[in-house]
């Protein structure tokens, strides 16, 4: 999906050796999110780190048994997500 | 040649009326309609009673089930008087047969929860909570029902709990009640299965972890859950449990066909119908939602503007008093594309005004943020458009640019006019979109207060009873010399 990258990778601005109480991941890249966070939440978060513009509101989610998932539904820890979108563009940043 | 004519119209007929009558009693099809994550939604009720009624007509064994989240996401049941009532008044007369208590059912308060459960002609189940309280909320655990055949279907339910060990709501909210586990609670009720023809987990976890549950809890022919807002779009079996969960908003319901016989279950179907597209609807269902859009409740007067509010500056400062009016907040701020209207003229303010102001359903997200952060927020915000974009309550800021139009450097000052000092820390309210959307340092990632940004302006005006934003200006940029 992104070729070199599937564990941690240094963001800029984010401290990753803070306890992460909320991990989840979109397109397999590890993000902190706040506590109570939803699925649009964490997208807009992976659009805003990788400098990939805006979160577009219409982009699908989906869960990583393939399912959809609504942009309101929350997050619990660990959670895995993926956008259609960012998976098909070879070098998002 | 005629009596063995009539010797085997009589065979046939024996073995007709012999094969009727061996099987009807032994094959039952049992369907269960499973709404959730309803959020509030009021408008496809009617679709959806037509829908259930049509099922009914056809089918002798029928469940309607909701799994939580009835409450919240909609202003018209929301801002209701007896906030929450819609909801229950539509479920009852859909004839919903059993609900469960998701995170946002506590979203009014307690004492409200309570009226609306004696209000439901449907019981309210769940085996992770109760409260210490006598008179407080103490839903029985699970329930069995027995279908007119003798047909034996259980439900147990269990609530979603987050890190600190509470449901997604207000801590506020969830004061004198006792949470535990659901994933551990539910290994209680494994005896159940032995009472029951078709044994369903009814949750509200998110579909992870309704996978992780079937995986421990086998028993279970079925789990319909809620939380996550997935829609399932190839049902399948973990662990031999059919795990379903059909998005929010009540676009879908998830319909599930389970064939029994001689109490044994032989088969077990999932679909994700689609409530939306359904192309009938039960008129009097109609005209009971036409009623509740046209809420007054949204047209009550709830402050009163002593002059026009104008403008980016003086509405996102209302705005932003609006997060520090909430008991943990100090600093907040309030993005100007989220001020979606460009005057609040003086006069009468009503609730439906402040939703035109901000509809987005943005909550807000705690921060401990110290200055130094509070300036890369800054940064970040200004640079977008080389123009001022947050606007700012517990603090007023400068921006002096450089020549490239950027911000150069930034002050802080408190309210008493003093410079706020870079490691001095700060209780910041910010909207979720600007947690999400800006580039900003932050070691606290940050938790939501459950509290729309919206809801915090109008129990600030509600209280307020009088604002004047005339000239107020929190927010400065100028060139650096």
């Amino acid at each position: 999906m992104f070729p070199g990258i599937t564990g941690w990778v240094f963001i800029r601005n984010i401290d990753l050796s803070l306890e992460f109480r909320m991990r989840v991941y979109v397109n397999n890249i590890s993000l902190q999110v706040f506590e109570g966070a939803t699925a649009i939440d964490a997208i807009r978060l992976f659009y805003t780190m990788f400098s990939a513009g805006v979160a577009p509101e219409c982009d699908a989610i989906y869960d990583k048994y393939g399912n959809t998932v609504e942009p309101d539904g929350r997050l619990s820890p660990e959670l895995k997500l993926f956008t259609n979108k960012l998976i098909n563009q070879s070098d998002p940043w | 040649m005629v009596r063995f004519i009539s010797l085997l119209t009589a065979l046939l007929t024996f073995t007709f009326f012999s094969s009727v009558a061996g099987t009807q009693p032994d094959t039952t099809t049992l369907i269960i309609v499973s709404a959730n994550d309803m959020h509030a939604k009021i408008d496809n009720f009617p679709k959806l009673k037509a829908l259930v009624d049509d099922i009914r007509k056809k089918n002798e064994h029928v469940l309607l089930v909701s799994a939580g989240d009835m409450f919240t996401g909609n202003p018209i049941v929301d801002q209701y008087p007896d906030k929450g009532f819609p909801m229950i008044d539509l479920m009852n007369k859909t004839g919903f047969d059993l609900g469960i208590f998701g995170n946002h059912e506590f979203d009014y308060g307690q004492e409200t929860l309570k009226k609306r459960i004696e209000q439901a002609t449907f019981p309210l189940i769940s085996a992770n909570f109760k409260s210490t309280d006598p008179e407080g909320i103490h839903p029985r655990p699970y329930k069995i029902f027995t279908m007119s055949n003798g047909l034996k279907v259980g439900f147990v339910s269990v609530i979603q709990l987050n890190p600190a060990g509470l449901p997604d709501s207000h801590p506020s909210k969830l004061t004198g009640i006792e949470f535990t586990n659901g994933l551990e609670k539910i290994m209680e009720y494994k005896y159940l299965r032995d009472s029951c023809d078709v044994f369903v987990g009814l949750t509200h976890l998110g579909f992870e972890d309704d996978v992780k549950l079937a995986e421990d809890f086998p028993e279970f022919d079925l789990i319909l859950g809620g939380h996550s807002h997935t829609t399932v779009k190839n049902p399948v079996e973990y662990n031999g449990v059919l795990v379903m969960q059909a998005g929010s908003g009540l676009k879908n319901v998830s319909k599930i066909t389970v064939n029994l016989v001689k109490g044994n279950v032989v088969s077990k179907k999932a679909e994700t119908f689609s409530v939306v597209n359904y192309p009938d609807q039960d008129s009097s269902l109609v005209k009971d939602v036409e009623r509740y859009n046209d809420n007054k409740e949204l047209n009550r007067v709830i402050g009163v503007a002593l002059n026009d509010i104008d403008g980016s500056d003086e509405l996102g400062s209302l705005m932003a008093d609006g997060i520090t009016h909430l008991d943990e907040i100090t600093v907040a701020f309030q993005n100007a594309g989220g001020i979606r209207i460009d005057k609040l003229p003086k006069g009468n303010i009503t609730i439906k005004d402040m939703f035109k102001l901000d509809p987005f359903g943005n909550e807000i997200i705690l921060l401990s943020m110290n200055g130094r952060e509070i300036k890369s927020l800054i940064e970040e915000s200004f640079n977008r458009e080389k123009l001022i974009d947050l606007q700012v309550s517990g603090l007023t800021y400068r921006v002096y640019t450089g020549a490239d139009g950027k911000a150069a450097s930034i002050k802080l000052y408190l309210p008493d006019g003093s410079e706020a000092d870079d490691n001095s820390v700060f209780a910041v309210g910010l909207s979720s979109y600007i947690v999400s959307s800006y580039n900003f340092s932050h070691t606290d990632a940050g938790k939501t207060l459950y509290i729309t940004t919206a809801q915090a302006l109008i129990n600030f005006i509600s209280e307020k009873k009088e604002i004047d934003y005339k000239g107020v200006q929190r927010a400065f940029a100028e060139p650096a010399r």
